[in-house]
């Protein structure tokens, strides 16, 4: 066992950057698996300024009560000002009320009542366009059907004031949340702390001049292989029970189902990362090229498969991309033992096959690789 | 037979069009010193690579302490050392840890291994660096420890592959030195290199090699005799007639002379006494002059003659 010795004295020496890589995103993942809260629902009240211009007692009516339901914002009525608010997002909306708005109303007038200013395609646009619409098409229904105006404002003001209420009840619990968010994290800190710590240790290992010494000595080929396919198993087992063990300390033992699923899944991306890490080991030694690939790899499939941003806010296209990621996969295994989506054992066995179909593939092309690099190495000038 | 170690028959490599390899016979006796020698090119290496089947080639044979010498001959390549010219060890061990791990690859037995690895530093007199990584040695101490991973396992056959390119002249003796010392201590050796006075010095046969092919074999003394000079004398001279100068190219044994002005230089083919003989001539037509040279034909020379271009070029 002198080759797998050799590794792990190798891995030793490089094992730094790989710890604080995956020290310093563990941290991150349990910070951001913590602060999420997802036991409560508020209505988001948007920043809102309005200029009264009619300033009649119908106009100080909806002034009371827009200033109820959004946050009230003061600036002064100049044009620049209100751009500038607009532009630094000091507030969302700006609402004048038009001139003649008392006696438009009367008149049962919908039309001409409001002015706006606000950023283009902003949604407190058309949460104020459809308020105010509300507003003045209800007001409009009481004096059509005979009610004063005075009692039509009141009877608006009320009618408008009922909320939907949300309860948080739409999921199948799979077991503590957090922990699944510390789960949807991990494809990201295993192909960075692989990727740092595999490749340059593959590297290592097959440097020419050294490779060039081994096939010259009485060790065959596929021991010298297996060898070192014994050192990264151990290597990259020990970096995931260190995840796998960090998130039992913070969240507890699977206890679970599908938190064991969890960990499962979490150990097939271990497989593709390694067999990611020998296939980019294979093809260049550059350090800087293994860093490129390594962000290019860990943030690619971290935004485009949902680690950073969760799939069902994704768009289409750019999940169609993720789907030819393995990070995908995983994390729409991870979202339905959540309970985030529908779980069922076809779905899950499918996330499942298609990540193995991964590991053959990159597998399979890495051999080819390594094979061509072999002949090569073998005949040194 | 089997007194051989190493048996090449008519080897044939092809890199497409070129052939690198071109019907080469070589036979390596036990204790032997067989010094390779040709320019880059020549196919040296080509040769080494295909003596440890690293390389597969078109045609011919080759046996290695009497068994055809094949890939998956294990068996054999457990009996040969390989040292090259570029230092490879692992920067991430020490020295010990090198030479271990090296040996290891030969010698599974740990208690064996770890006198053959004290062995090993002690020949190459690591003993204070043991510890050491390499990236704290100096190129001398790297060379030592270069050769120290491709001995210890004690091969009976080792191959130097131009162990000596970039050394220092003190480092290069020291590895000449350990050299000899191996093949007295039983190893039989092949020395690659370009160097002609590295190989006159340690060398007790040489093969010389130009285009794939083995040119000339034997001994210094042998190889030297194949060719027709044997003593260039360089007399400076001041004012030399073209008739004293024809006068010389008449004496016994010259075959050709040159003269720049200040230097005549006389190419004599075998005999003796050519110095005394054509200071005489001198002495008689009451020419002057001034120091005298005389040099004995080099390899390099008889490179020269055999293949009409130099063994190196002047600039290395």
């Amino acid at each position: 066992m002198q080759v797998f010795k050799a590794f792990l004295k190798v891995v030793k020496k490089n094992m730094f950057t790989a710890l604080v890589f995956t020290f310093v995103f563990i941290s991150i993942a349990v910070i951001t698996a913590h602060n999420e809260d997802r036991s409560s629902f508020e209505a988001v009240k948007i920043d809102l300024t309005v200029f009264d211009e009619d300033n009649s007692a119908e106009s100080r009516a909806l002034t009371g009560l827009l200033s109820e339901k959004y946050h009230m914002v003061d600036t002064n009525n100049n044009k620049d000002d209100i751009m500038d608010m607009l532009y630094y997002e000091s507030v969302d909306c700006v609402v004048i009320i038009e001139n003649g708005y008392s006696e438009k109303l009367a008149a049962g007038e919908t039309e001409g009542l409001f002015s706006t200013y606000h950023m283009h395609d902003s949604y407190a646009l058309v949460i104020m366009e459809q308020y105010l619409n509300d507003y003045a098409s209800t007001v409009k229904a009481y004096t059509l059907a005979g009610t004063p105006l005075e009692e039509a404002l009141k009877n608006t003001a009320q009618d408008l004031a009922v909320e939907t209420e949300v309860n948080m009840e739409s999921k199948v619990s799979g077991g503590n949340d957090d922990y699944f968010e510390y789960y949807n994290y991990m494809p990201y800190i295993i192909i960075s702390a692989f990727l740092s710590l595999l490749c340059p240790v593959l590297n290592i290992m097959e440097r020419r001049d050294l490779r060039y010494r081994t096939n010259c000595s009485s060790v065959r080929p596929a021991t010298y292989t297996m060898q070192i396919f014994i050192g990264c198993a151990v290597v990259v087992t020990a970096l995931w029970l260190l995840m796998v063990g960090v998130g039992a300390g913070i969240y507890g033992m699977a206890s679970t189902s599908r938190e064991w699923l969890a960990v499962l899944n979490s150990f097939v991306f271990v497989l593709i990362s390694t067999a990611i890490s020998v296939l980019v080991a294979s093809l260049t030694s550059s350090k800087n090229i293994i860093t490129l690939i390594t962000q290019a790899l860990g943030l690619g499939m971290s935004f485009f498969c949902g680690i950073f941003v969760p799939q069902d806010m994704l768009g289409s296209s750019v999940l169609a991309v993720g789907k030819f990621f393995p990070a995908y996969w995983y994390i729409r295994l991870n979202n339905m033992l959540r309970g985030s989506t529908l779980l069922s054992a076809e779905k899950a066995a499918l996330c499942f096959g298609i990540q193995a179909a991964f590991v053959v593939a990159i597998v399979t092309v890495t051999l080819l690789i390594r094979r061509m690099k072999y002949n090569s190495v073998k005949v040194m000038a | 037979m089997e007194n051989t170690v190493v048996k090449i028959e008519n080897l044939v490599k092809r890199y497409g069009d070129l052939i690198a390899l071109d019907h080469l016979d070589l036979e390596i006796k036990k204790g032997e010193i067989l010094g390779l020698l040709g320019p880059n090119g020549s196919g040296k290496t080509t040769t080494i690579n295909c003596l440890l089947s690293l390389l597969s080639f078109n045609k011919g044979r080759i046996e290695i302490f009497g068994r055809e010498m094949s890939p998956t001959a294990y068996d054999i390549k457990k009996n040969i050392g390989i040292i090259m010219q570029n230092v490879a060890v692992f920067d991430e061990l020490t020295v010990y840890e090198n030479i271990d791990y090296f040996c290891g690859l030969y010698i599974n037995d740990k208690a064996k291994r770890k006198g053959y690895v004290e062995d090993a530093i002690r020949f190459t007199g690591l003993e204070d660096f043991v510890k050491f990584y390499p990236k704290k040695l100096s190129g001398g101490l790297l060379r030592r420890l270069n050769i120290a991973c491709g001995i210890a396992h004690k091969p009976e056959l080792i191959i130097l592959d131009e162990p000596t390119v970039a050394v220092d002249p003190q480092s290069r003796n020291k590895i000449l030195e350990g050299i000899q010392q191996l093949n007295r201590d039983g190893a039989t050796i092949i020395y690659t290199s370009h160097y002609m006075e590295e190989v006159e010095q340690i060398c007790t046969r040489i093969a010389i090699m130009d285009k794939g092919r083995k040119i000339a074999e034997g001994t210094k003394e042998e190889l030297k005799r194949m060719i027709k000079n044997t003593e260039t004398l360089t007399i400076e001279i001041i004012g030399l007639t073209d008739a004293d100068r024809a006068a010389v190219a008449g004496l016994p044994h010259v075959y050709d002379t040159a003269y720049d002005g200040s230097k005549l230089t006389v190419y004599c083919s075998g005999g003796k006494h050519n110095l005394i003989r054509i200071l005489g001539l001198l002495q008689e037509k009451e020419i002057s002059f001034g120091r005298v040279y005389t040099e004995l034909p080099t390899l390099n020379d008889v490179f020269l003659e055999i293949t009409g271009k130099a063994l190196r070029d002047k600039e290395e």
